[in-house]
């Protein structure tokens, strides 16, 4: 009876897992892709209140997350398998509109940069403001290495994040005598400074910043030229949409990695009380600094892509704005959860270009977007979670 | 005579004008339990946290298994061996009991960044482990932390929270604990289990010194072998418990000023 028994509920669940997680990935992507190719005003509202509504019922009703996750953690390949169709399938959901698929090369780099962030901000508190600023050092860095010296993409990769991870760790010394608001106001000062450096000097091209940036090659293909994928061709945007998404696989890897070692616990305890993680031993001017460096090195990667996309960067690229910006993203979407984060980044990129309609309002209405979602989800859209171990 | 496992010597902080400790020589030996007792204000907790590393001493020096660790950061005195207790308990609020319980652990394990994100398969399986050392010291606690393992710290009632933070504190197998008032906000009844607790961990560890600051006067007559009253930051007796309790300076300066 129970030899009978045990095995068909193991397959009934598994079903049923493989059902949510199937339902509700494509569910996401079908928002998103709604989302991106609104074009009235009254849609994009309508799918804003829909998008709240549905927080709405998920902060009621805790247990249908709950449903979700342990779907997720029961169906892992099925998953894995279902995102790799979406995120690899869905440029062609947008046949030629380049204005599209340059979207979603912008909501993957935010994400990057947003992912980078919830190091500091979400994993151990530390209001970082310059996170634009190491986003542009990566971007100079490797525009210049490529204009000035003829390097390919490829080459100014590491370098520039190596730069920005040394700059990093040089804003994140203060933090050894400073925190909460005075460390804050040390990384805007930060962030300020490298902006009016890259404004000022002659080499980074002042103002008018650096042009004609060559674009990537790989194996003699230029990432300039249109995508033939099965005898059908994506604009070139689609080169750097699978770019970006490796870089963004790759900062998920890392995010997940360090969360689930003694780091991310370590970070975490930061969070909680520094004088506690002292007793414990963690020496907490290490892992600040960590922190600032780990920042930095990610968000190079995304200004490397970033400006090897664009072809043209200027200061104004990486003002302190962008940093505000990487902030909100991180907390609305979720501080410490990376989905979360994610979300964020994607929703906040997207919501400034769906509400052009309302031009001089733009800005207020994006405020109240915000503060809308923060009264909805006080702990962000997926709010951190607590970890486990083994089974 | 072997060495003892602290040993302080001459120790004296100012806070501006206020002399907080004032030449404060203490001893402790290994596997010994000593209670530090003293009106509010006297400098025990001042004590653990030059001990600990938190405050400098403005004069005087501190030997920790027979090295100076005068001066040296806290988490390189904690990766030493001492641990300790806050007098207001401070846990890791928003982790779960388990997770404080392996933050504990930190200095007893050895995943460097680039460790983690080269080889996530050895620093998960190192953190895995931890919990489950984590958990086998919930179980020995008394209560039912480990039943509650998997709840947020905050969650906790303030004895379980207490329980806790002792629990944290042993995770890293410390030559040294110290203990700041373990029993506040206890009632009698999680008092005695206290008491209970630190004997059965005694017994587990008979090399562990334990230095406990303590005003429930019960604790102070049950558990210990030494007793140090301080008063005005100054060291007034250090004897047993039944010698202090007859001394005329410690009846003046405490038990005649607070209820004995
Ligand atoms: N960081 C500090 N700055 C100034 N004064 C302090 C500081 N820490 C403790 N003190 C003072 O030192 C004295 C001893 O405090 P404490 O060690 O906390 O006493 P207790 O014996 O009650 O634990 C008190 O007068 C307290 O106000
Ligand atoms: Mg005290």
């Amino acid at each position: 009876m129970k030899a009978d028994g045990a095995p068909a509920t193991k397959t009934f669940s598994t079903l049923r897992a493989g059902t949510v997680v199937i339902g509700s990935s494509l569910a996401v992507a079908a928002f998103l892709w709604a989302f991106i190719t609104a074009d009235s005003t009254i849609a994009v509202v309508a799918l804003l209140v829909l998008l709240a509504a549905f927080f709405f019922g998920l902060e009621r009703y805790p247990q249908a997350e709950a449903v979700v996750v342990r779907s997720f953690a029961e169906a892992r390949v099925t998953a894995a398998i279902v995102w790799l169709v979406i995120v690899l399938g869905f440029p062609f959901l947008f046949g030629q509109n380049t204005y599209f698929l340059h979207l979603l090369v912008m909501c993957l780099i935010y994400s990057v940069l947003a992912i980078a962030l919830n190091f500091q901000l979400g994993s151990a508190n530390i209001p970082n403001f310059a996170t634009g600023a190491t986003y542009g050092i990566g971007a100079y860095c490797s525009a210049l290495l490529a204009l000035e010296f003829g390097w390919s993409f490829w080459a100014t990769l590491p370098f520039a994040a190596l730069a920005a991870t040394l700059f990093g760790f040089i804003i994140g010394l203060p933090s050894m005598r400073t925190r909460d608001a005075y460390l804050a106001l040390v990384t805007i000062a930060c962030g300020v400074i490298i902006h009016q450096l890259l404004n000022n000097f002659e080499w980074t091209g002042g103002p008018q910043g650096l042009i004609g940036i060559p674009a990537p090659t790989l194996f003699g293909y230029s990432f300039a030229s249109p995508l033939p994928v099965f005898g059908y061709t994506l604009p070139f945007q689609a080169n750097f949409y699978y770019l970006a998404l490796a870089l963004l696989a790759l900062s998920i890897v890392v995010a997940n990695r360090l969360h689930q070692s003694r780091i991310g616990l370590a970070w975490n305890a930061l969070r909680a009380d520094e004088i506690a993680a002292r007793a414990v031993g963690i020496n907490v001017v290490w892992y600040k600094v960590l922190a600032f460096a780990v920042d930095a090195f990610l968000a190079a990667f995304a200004g490397v892509v970033y400006a090897f996309y664009i072809s043209y960067i200027a200061p104004d690229n990486f003002t302190f704005l962008v940093s505000v910006t990487l902030m909100t993203m991180v907390i609305v979407g979720g501080m410490d959860n990376v989905i979360g984060v994610i979300l964020g980044a994607f929703l906040l990129t997207l919501l400034p270009e769906k509400l052009r309609a309302f031009s001089d309002y733009r800005l207020l209405f994006y405020g109240l977007v915000v503060i809308a979602f923060l009264m909805i989800r006080p702990q962000g859209l997926l709010p951190q979670r607590l970890r486990s171990y083994g089974a | 005579m072997d060495e003892p496992v602290l040993r302080s010597l001459g120790l004296t902080i100012r806070f501006g004008g206020l002399v907080a400790l004032d030449q404060v020589d203490l001893e402790v030996r290994a596997g010994e339990i000593v209670a530090v007792i003293g009106p509010n204000g006297a400098g025990k907790s001042t004590l653990f946290n030059i001990i600990t590393g938190v405050y400098g001493p403005t004069e005087g020096r501190v030997w920790f298994d027979g090295k100076d660790i005068t001066g040296r950061p806290t988490h390189e005195i904690v990766a030493r061996g001492i641990a300790r207790t806050f007098q207001a308990s401070r846990l890791f609020a928003d982790l779960s009991v388990l997770d404080n319980v392996v933050l504990g652990l930190h200095t007893r394990t050895t995943t460097n960044v680039l460790e983690a994100m080269l080889l996530p398969g050895r620093s998960r399986r190192e953190l895995a482990r931890a919990a489950a050392t984590a958990e086998g010291i919930l179980e020995q606690i008394g209560g039912n932390l480990f039943e509650q393992r998997k709840r947020r710290a905050s969650e906790l009632a303030q004895a379980d929270r207490r329980r806790l933070e002792i629990a944290r504190a042993l995770a890293s197998q410390p030559k040294l604990l110290l203990l700041d008032e373990p029993t506040a906000g206890m009632d009698d009844n999680d008092t005695d289990a206290l008491i209970e607790d630190v004997r059965k961990l005694k017994a587990d560890r008979s090399d562990m010194a334990i230095v406990v600051v303590e005003h429930d006067m019960r604790l102070v007559a049950a558990l210990p072998e030494r007793v140090v009253v301080l008063d005005y930051g100054r060291k007034i007796a250090d004897a047993d418990f039944d010698t202090v309790r007859r001394d005329p300076r410690v009846q003046e300066a405490y038990l005649g000023s607070s209820a004995s």
